[in-house]
Formats: C-alpha cells, structure tokens, sequence
C-alpha cells in the first residue's frame, strides 16, 4: 500500500498548479494527431496531450494520466478511453472538491 | 448494502441524516464500543485507507467508523494469476494497494477472468494487515463499463466523510475506537435538535418521516417543536395557545397553524383545552 505518487484530479484551469507533477484529467477529443491529441477539458479550455505516437481509436472523452508540462499540456503516461456518455459537469465539480474542501482524501 | 440491511427505497431517503427508528444500538454500554452486528460497507480512497487508524492488526477506522467491508474502485496496474489466486494491485489516482482474490470456486474464477490488466474495477473486500503492510482481501470484483461510476464513488467517498465527521457531531474516535454515543438512548424525535446516538453512514430501513430536504415547513416546524419541548412547557397541563407561539417565536400565525397541524399529524404535538392550545407529546 503506498500513496507518494498519486495523481491530482485537474480540470484545465487547476492544470497550473500542478505543472510538473502527476495529474488526471478527462477531456472531450476534438482532433488528434500524431502522437498529441487535443481536447477540451470539462471547463472548457483547451488542453493538449502528447503520449505514445500510436494513437488507438479514440471515444469522445478520453482520461488522460500524465505529468503537467505547462498550464495546457499534459505528457501522457497512461489514457483510458471513457466511452461517449460520460457526464463532464459532474467530473468538472469532482476535480474542483478534490482540489478544495476534500483535498485530503485524495493527496 | 451499506448496514445490515437494504432497503433500496431507503437510499438516501428523508434527507438520509436521520437514524433509524429500529436502532441497534439499544444498549448504552461504557465497556466494549465494537458492536459485532454492524457490519459497515465503506467507499473510501486509498488514501483515506492508508491513513485509516488501527486498533491492533486488524481493527481498521476511519473518521470514527469501524472497517469492515471497503469499496474500491481503480485501475489494475498489475496482476499475476497464481491458479488459486490471483494477486493484484490496484491503482485509485490517490494511492496503489496490493489485492488478493482467492479462487477455490468456479464462480470466483470466472469473476477474475473478465477483469484483465489496466482495466478499471470496482472491488469490495476486507482489509488485512501484516506486519504492517496493508492489503486487501477481496471476495466481489467486476469492471467497470460507465465511467461514470469512477465519477460517482469518489463522491460518494467524500459524502460518507463529510456525514460521518459532521453529522456524527464531529465525534471522531481516538485510537480506533468506534464512536456509537454512550448517552441514554432517547426516543427519535423527528424535528427535535436534542444529541440522539447517531449511527455510522449506512441505509438503515426507509425513514417514516417526511423528507427534511423539501419540506418547506421543516424549519418552522423544527422551531415550534423546540419552543414546546422547553421544560416549563412540557410540564404545564394546559399547554400553549398556538398564538402565544407565534408571538415569542415571532412567526406569523398562519404559517404556526400550518406548522402545528403537520406535526399533529406526524403525531408530535397534540391538542389540549381546545385546538387552539398545544402540547409536545414527549415525555416531560
């Protein structure tokens, strides 16, 4: 059992203040590319995600597990495809908790 | 699902913070505080299970609450398949904890067998420790296909936190030791603000009383039914005149009417001379 490296839940705009470290975030594909994929976060900013140069087909939403490289770029370690009927509003207030009031149960 | 009994009307009914007419916690006793019969189906993060107080090696707490069962849910960073079991360990965003299935029975097999490395799972297991390195030992596990599920139970786990810290009085235990009141139990008044023995975040069976949530009225009534449940009104024969409550209360009488005819009806508060005079029905 170890919690030294967990990863913050971040919408685009708590992407900041944890640049350089591991984050999660789940972000609504808009167009990718060669190995970077670029999405909008569930608060509507934009977000851009550089992973593996193979990019596996891709749902509408997409959770992406990655290190922070700038306040809208993530280096991709891992990412799971969500499916098409994920609720991002939901996801958006969860990432604002987890930031905030319940920050303790989580980092 | 989460105490003994399921009741699926119950989930998160009346409000939800109310503890259940059927208690179990009847007796007040000062000796051993782990009552056997309250088995406890937590959600937690691994975070919030690493810095579970302990008891002993396998007496595990968290915000005042015993750990019997856990409810995980998390991705699968590793997995070997030993044939009677399967060895795991499964990563929540907030921490990783090794798993442990074990499969004796076809069913438990076959349960393994449709979760596979990297996959998001919800488990429910007990936690074990040894030497004291923490695990889990699951016995219910399956994948999960809305992720929104991931979504729900990390609300959920803050709920649950937030009902056992606040709404328990903020009672949380010391070295593990569960938090049931040792007060006297008293009679579970609906609409009263007295301490009542609350129980762990569980859904008991469905609550009686009207949904505090969109009861409009609940305020009110909450007020009226301290102002009659003060001493010198619940000694006096008479009771009070329901126009003298609107006047020390200062709340218009219209709305005291209406508040008094919904607690006579919910069997709070009964009419004594004529009905325009009051009283609380608990015991002076």
């Amino acid at each position: 059992m170890d919690t030294s490296s967990p990863s913050a839940f971040v919408n685009g705009a708590l992407l900041r203040r944890y640049i350089g470290q591991k984050v999660r975030t789940v972000i609504q594909v808009i167009g990718s590319d060669t190995g970077s994929v670029v999405g909008k976060s569930t608060d509507d900013l934009q977000i851009v995600v550089r992973g593996p140069s193979t990019t596996p087909p891709l749902t509408t939403y997409l959770e992406v597990i990655g290190i922070a490289e700038s306040d809208n770029s993530i280096r991709a370690e891992t990412w799971t495809n969500f499916g098409n009927t994920f609720d991002p509003q939901n996801y958006n207030e969860l990432c604002k908790l987890a930031s905030g009031e319940f920050k303790h149960l989580f980092i | 699902m989460y105490g003994g009994e399921f009741d699926g009307n119950a989930a998160f009914a009346g409000g939800g913070f109310m503890p259940s007419q059927a208690t179990t916690q009847a007796n007040d006793s000062s000796s051993s505080l782990k009552n056997r019969d309250v088995r406890t189906l937590l959600p937690l993060t691994l975070k919030q299970l690493s810095s579970a107080s302990t008891n002993g090696d396998s007496n595990f707490s968290v915000d005042g609450v015993d750990i019997n069962t856990v409810a995980i849910v998390g991705r699968i960073s590793r997995m070997e398949n030993r044939i009677t079991q399967v060895d795991f360990v499964v990563d929540d965003g907030t921490g990783w904890v090794d798993c442990v299935r074990w499969c004796q029975e076809r069913q438990e097999t076959e349960e393994m067998e449709a979760v596979k490395l990297g996959m998001y799972v919800r488990l429910h297991g007990h936690v074990k420790s040894f030497q004291g390195k923490r695990s889990v030992n699951v016995f219910s596990i399956r994948p999960v296909t809305d992720f929104n599920e991931i979504v729900h139970h990390f609300t959920e786990c803050m709920y649950v936190h937030m009902y056992n810290t606040k709404l328990r009085g903020g009672s949380v235990a010391h070295g593990g030791s569960t938090t049931q009141a040792t007060a006297t139990p008293r009679p579970q008044m609906p609409y009263s603000t007295m301490p009542t023995s609350a129980k762990p975040y569980q859904t008991g069976p469905s609550n009686q009383f009207s949904n505090q949530i969109n009861d409009p009225m609940h305020g009110v009534k909450q007020t009226v039914m301290n102002y009659l449940n003060q001493p010198m009104h619940l000694v006096s024969e008479a009771g009070v005149h329901c126009d003298i409550i609107a006047r020390d209360l200062r709340i218009p009488p219209l709305q005291v009417r209406q508040a008094i005819e919904q607690l006579s009806s919910d069997g709070c508060v009964y009419s004594t001379v004529d009905d325009t005079c009051f009283k609380s029905t608990l015991n002076a």
